[in-house]
């Protein structure tokens, strides 16, 4: 928590006019998210579901508030305005005087767009209505013909501390005006960020897919298996494997998020084997690391394989690296033009989200 | 290189075990130097985030996080020992801490 009372002036400056944010959502997302933006000098509401532990979450504020008083970051009257000025509740009417919403529940269609559709009756017009959805577009979410143009895309990446980077996605009705004061915002926060058109959102999800969809592939062809893939892309591409991911962040939500990105590329049918395969892990309830099984088991929740088959060749281990560089690079160099991202932002959107040291540009 | 007082030494130990007593929700005299921060306090990675963030905005330290992650993953840290004499080093060496390595 930093000094609110000393931040004020800035939050004051002509072009920000947001200084009430509202976040949706008490998963890890809303809750890394409202921890981050109470590093600065928002008015923050925090709303969280009917069935969440709102004294928990009181709890958890005031003792992290406390402790910052403690340690000397803030003094007594800060300390008070903090606790005073921002609000946890699971009343969505305390979303009244937002400047921006944005919000993180479960990545489903029709939840996102019910929330939307009661957060427009009850926040100000020129408020703007963020999504942090990873798969689906803002323009899904449209409620009204008033507020459409206050509806965009906000993907933060966890943990958001971490991740120096957010996609702005914009629609069609995305007024200039809009775009400039969310960017001001995410600017005021610290962040990087790269704008993207609906054609082209979630391009860093989608670049690693076509990185996950190729490692399938593979082993697909029994040329490695996942374990095999994914301890090579971790000691020598990134610094996790490709199916480890996809059990982390649930078979379900990658499901739903690769038929969202893939549903109208021209080459979608080049995905259907990794889909394919998705969906069986689904409907067995192999859901990754949530459900103790996915690519891979956890019994207890520690990953096990049952890879017994010999270890790759040097020349099997090149081949299959190779190829998964040449995937990497190609589609770093695809979505940078598809994007009209610069160079140099999609490096930097890319060793963050990748959390590695040099991008496919360096 | 900044020089680390006794008086630092002190408040930072303070600082780590005021902190994990109040996230973990237990007693403060139940945690010592030896405390295993993940097996015995059920602690997180967000947790040493949160700390590390602490430190930086108290001794207004020069250092990005990744640095910080790329040290930890050559020198990891198990107890609360480990992290205090670690905090210590970074309030000492900030972004010189990978030369450490």
């Amino acid at each position: 928590m930093k000094n609110n009372q000393s931040q004020k002036s800035s939050c004051q400056d002509p072009g920000s006019r947001i200084q009430i944010v509202g976040i949706v959502g008490e998963g890890k997302m809303g809750t890394s998210l409202f921890y981050f933006l109470l590093e600065f000098p928002f008015l923050l509401r925090w709303i969280c579901s009917p069935e969440a532990d709102l004294e928990k979450f009181h709890k958890t504020f005031t003792i992290k508030a406390l402790r910052s008083l403690k340690t000397g970051l803030i003094d007594q009257q800060e300390h008070d305005e903090i606790l005073n000025s921002t609000i946890i509740s699971s009343d969505p009417e305390q979303l009244k005087d937002c400047d921006l919403v944005i919000e993180t529940i479960n990545e489903e269609f029709e939840l996102k767009r019910n929330l939307f559709s009661r957060i427009d009756k009850i926040v100000p017009a020129s408020c703007i209505l963020a999504s942090n959805s990873s798969s689906i577009n803002p323009s899904r979410l449209f409620v009204s013909e008033a507020r459409d143009p206050f509806i965009i895309g906000l993907h933060y990446f966890y943990p958001i501390p971490l991740k120096d980077i957010v996609e702005l996605i914009y629609t069609e009705k995305t007024p200039v005006e809009v775009r400039s004061r969310v960017e001001y915002f995410i600017r005021k926060t610290g962040k990087h960020f790269i704008s993207l058109n609906e054609s082209n959102s979630f391009i860093l999800n989608r670049l690693f897919l076509d990185i996950q969809n190729d490692a399938f592939r593979i082993v697909e062809q029994k040329k490695a298996t996942f374990s095999q893939i994914d301890d090579l892309v971790s000691s020598r591409l990134f610094p996790f494997g490709v199916f480890d991911f996809m059990d982390n962040v649930g078979i379900d939500t990658m499901l739903a998020s690769v038929k969202n990105y893939t549903s109208d590329y021209p080459h979608k049918d080049y995905y259907q084997p990794l889909i394919d395969k998705l969906y069986r892990l689904e409907k067995a309830g192999k859901l990754g690391l949530k459900s103790g099984e996915g690519f891979y088991t956890y019994p207890e929740g520690i990953k096990t394989h049952a890879d017994s088959e010999k270890a790759l060749s040097e020349t099997e281990e090149k081949e299959i690296l190779d190829y998964l560089s040449n995937t990497y690079i190609n589609a770093s160099k695809r979505f940078t033009m598809q994007s009209g991202c610069t160079i140099d932002e999609m490096n930097h959107a890319i060793k963050e989200y990748f959390g590695i040291e040099k991008g496919p540009f360096e | 290189m900044a020089l680390v007082t006794e008086r630092i030494k002190t408040e930072v130990k303070e600082i780590v075990y005021d902190f994990f007593a109040d996230e973990c929700e237990v007693n403060k005299s139940e945690i010592s130097d030896q405390t295993n921060i993940i097996n015995d306090l059920d602690g997180d990675s967000l947790m040493f985030l949160e700390l590390i963030e602490i430190f930086k905005k108290k001794y207004a330290l020069e250092i990005e996080l990744k640095t910080i992650g790329k040290y930890a993953i050559k020198n990891p840290v198990e107890t609360i020992g480990q992290l205090i004499d670690m905090q210590i080093l970074i309030i000492e060496h900030e972004n010189r801490i990978l030369e450490l390595v």
